[in-house]
């Protein structure tokens, strides 16, 4: 008779102990299932809220005498001018682009240029000349632009500046109604020298922001032109056109080292001129709850394990003494020791196998609930308040991200089919379509993990077990039974 | 040819206290040995030894001339002899066709009924059987494992006399029809005269009858 077959024959006919240890092996594998399940949620909840909140790293002009490029021009008055030869190209950005991870960019100059337009006066007023001037804001492209991303302004003619045209200009459509300007209609902008711009877009101001209430006129909203790295070169002759700093935004901040890492190992950048620097602590303070969720879930995983093993181990030696006339004749009859050990390892894994397959529906009931209470405990411990954690950008180039935890009231108005499975919810506010909920649920990875921390535990055990048994001589197991 | 020899065999629990002190005897094939001594002599000691439980201080137990730790001892067991015990010694949570399909897959119904079990009996749990069937069955578990040697602690010592009679004839019948080696450790004088070999344990020695 086969090992498997004695063990079958043992499971069946010791019904009362088969029950019982499916039970217990039941509690044990709901525990580790809840935990591997909460575990899985709240590293999906961290993704979620990595990809909402994003990160960024900045690449910026180093401004010392570490850098070659550098110069200090004195004009003898006291005005000092700080400058590079050698700013952010639009090479090194297309560089930097290859690398993957890396969503957008958005870099900004802005120079004060005369124009013969007619503009909106500010409500601040200016000395002279400035009166007349207004803000030439060279960018990277239009649409990463923080004006345009935060929605204080929408293109609402035309096309955006992306960086492959040469002289575009933006403009509002204030500035273009007072001036009868249309698009493809060119206009002349004057800084060290004169730049003839073409009009290939028209923007529309949506949000007025209140910062921008009393302004003096150059930073009037209305009297934005928005143009290209080419214009720039134009308003400037010779001097070396780039950014002095620009802005990436990464997918995931979790990898924002390892891109950084690579946009250092660039060789087509003189890094003697540059530094890049990061920006993900908006992210970190999120996802601190979480993380601190997740090392306690994953201790109390190995906590509930090592329970499992220690109570399945007591059991299973108590059981096991019971088991020595059984053994002894085992052996009498030349069935070897690991074959006997070997059937009383089947016999648990068979009860196994069924009870960690039932602690699916059990674990589906408590996760959710347990998953809750952590997070409950967890979040009001971060600095926030406890019905959301606001966490707001200080610049406008990333929108406001919330991370809010539904309540009990909003529970329990859930329709009934729903109420096993409350919900963490990471949300990104001004991202509507990013709205997203995380359910602690079950799948079939966890299930896969559970029978593999399971097993592990019962070898553990049944051989733990069968040690003080086993070490017994044949005769010695034979003479204790009569 | 002998199948089974103690060769100087010697065997104490605790040193000065030798309770086997150089045994040598040959048992061979188509006979019964019946093994006679007083309480505590050391019958189920040796027995043990040659069943391949344990393993002698000193000397050597040879199988068909080869010393047994060459096939190793739970191959001993499984494969040169059985054993059968006054307590039977049956596995309680299967039936008694269960207990013999242990050593035998063919069968095992038309040996126990050979052996004057009933079908329902063959098939109920060996624990709602009377003494009597129940040494049937652990007979039965022995002839069934084809080994030549059969050996027997006190088979006999839970039943009455006319069950032990039955279970001694079957025993007999063992040794001369299936030409099996059955060596009987009895107190029982009824059993020791129907044995072709009868041998007397006494302060660790064996001698002839
Ligand atoms: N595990 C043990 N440790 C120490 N001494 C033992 C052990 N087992 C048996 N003995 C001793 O060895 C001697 C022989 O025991 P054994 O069981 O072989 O006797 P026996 O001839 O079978 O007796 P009985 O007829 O009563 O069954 C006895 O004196 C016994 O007390
Ligand atoms: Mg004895």
């Amino acid at each position: 008779m086969g090992t498997i077959k004695r063990a079958f024959l043992y499971v069946a006919r010791k019904k009362g102990k088969s029950i019982l240890l499916f039970f217990i092996l039941l509690i044990m594998s709901t525990f580790v299932l809840t935990g591997l399940s909460t575990q899985k949620a709240s590293q999906e909840a961290q993704k979620n809220l990595r990809e909402a909140l994003g990160g960024e790293f900045y690449v910026s002009v180093e401004l010392s005498e570490s850098n070659p490029y550098f110069r200090r021009v004195d004009d003898g008055e006291g005005a000092l001018d700080l400058y590079t030869e050698l700013p952010v190209t639009r090479d090194m950005i297309n560089a930097i682009m290859e690398i993957g991870g890396i969503e957008k960019y958005d870099a900004s100059a802005q120079t004060l240029v005369s124009t013969n337009l007619t503009i909106f006066p500010g409500n601040v007023p200016l000395k002279g000349e400035l009166n007349n001037k207004i803000y030439a804001r060279t960018v990277a492209g239009t649409e990463n632009n923080s004006f345009f991303q935060s929605g204080i302004m929408e293109l609402t003619e035309g096309k955006h500046i992306t960086g492959n045209e040469s002289n575009a200009a933006v403009i509002s459509r204030d500035m273009a109604d007072q001036n009868s300007l249309q698009i493809g209609d060119s206009i002349s902008l004057q800084a060290d020298e004169e730049a003839e711009v073409r009009i290939i877009g028209i923007y529309e101001i949506r949000k007025p922001d209140p910062a921008y209430a009393s302004v003096v006129t150059y930073e009037k909203l209305e009297n934005q032109i928005f143009i290209d790295t080419s214009a720039l070169q134009d308003l400037f002759g010779d001097m070396p056109m780039g950014f002095y700093e620009v802005a990436f935004s990464v997918y995931d901040p979790a990898q924002l080292d390892s891109i950084m890492s690579e946009v250092k190992g660039l060789s087509a950048i003189d890094w003697r001129a540059f530094e890049v620097a990061a920006d993900n602590q908006t992210y970190l303070d999120a996802a601190a709850p979480l993380q601190k969720l997740q090392a306690l879930v994953s201790s109390i995983i190995w906590v509930i394990a090592l329970v499992s093993a220690v109570i399945l181990s007591l059991i299973l030696t108590m059981w096991g003494r019971s088991r020595i006339h059984e053994t002894g004749v085992f052996l009498s009859l030349g069935i070897g020791k690991m074959r006997i050990i070997g059937q009383y390892l089947a016999e648990v894994l068979m009860i196994a196998v069924i009870a960690f397959g039932c602690s699916y529906f059990t674990s589906s009931a408590v996760a959710g609930q347990l998953a809750n209470g952590l997070l409950q405990q967890n979040i009001p411990a971060s600095k926030e308040q406890a019905a959301g954690v606001t966490i707001t950008k200080k610049d406008g180039f990333s929108e406001d991200v919330v991370v809010s935890i539904k309540d009990d009231s909003a529970l329990s108005d859930m329709p009934s089919g729903q109420d096993t499975a409350p919900e963490v919810e990471v949300a990104a506010d001004g991202a509507e379509a990013d709205r997203e909920q995380i359910r602690v649920t079950i799948d079939s990875y966890n299930m896969l993990q559970l029978y593999l921390i399971g097993i592990i535990v019962i070898i553990l055990s049944v051989g733990i077990s069968s040690l003080s048994v086993m070490r017994l001589k044949p005769r010695e197991i034979l003479s204790k039974m009569s | 040819m002998a199948v089974l020899e103690m060769k100087g065999i010697c065997y104490a629990y605790e040193k000065g206290r030798p309770i086997l002190s150089n045994i040598n005897t040959e048992f061979e094939v188509g006979k019964m040995y019946a093994v006679l001594g007083p309480s505590g002599s050391g019958k189920t000691t040796m027995l043990s030894l040659i069943g391949g439980l344990d393993i002698p201080q000193k000397g050597e137990i040879l199988f068909n001339g080869e010393n047994i730790s060459q096939c190793g001892l739970a191959c001993h067991r499984r494969s040169h002899v059985s054993l059968i015990f006054q307590s039977y010694n049956l596995i309680d949570y299967m039936t008694p066709m269960e207990n013999v399909a242990l050593t035998a897959k063919k069968g095992v119904l038309s040996l126990l009924l050979r052996l004057g079990l009933t079908a329902e009996e063959a098939k109920r749990n060996v624990m709602k059987l009377s003494g009597g069937q129940q040494q049937r069955v652990a007979i039965a578990r022995a002839l069934a494992s084809d080994t030549p040697v059969i050996l027997a602690d006190e088979p006999t010592g839970n039943l009455d006399g006319d069950t032990a009679g039955e279970i001694t004839g079957i025993l007999k019948e063992s040794a001369h029809e299936l030409n099996k080696c059955v060596i009987v450790v009895t107190h029982s004088n009824e059993l020791a005269a129907q044995a072709d070999v009868v041998l007397n344990l006494k302060r660790g020695s064996l001698h002839m009858a």
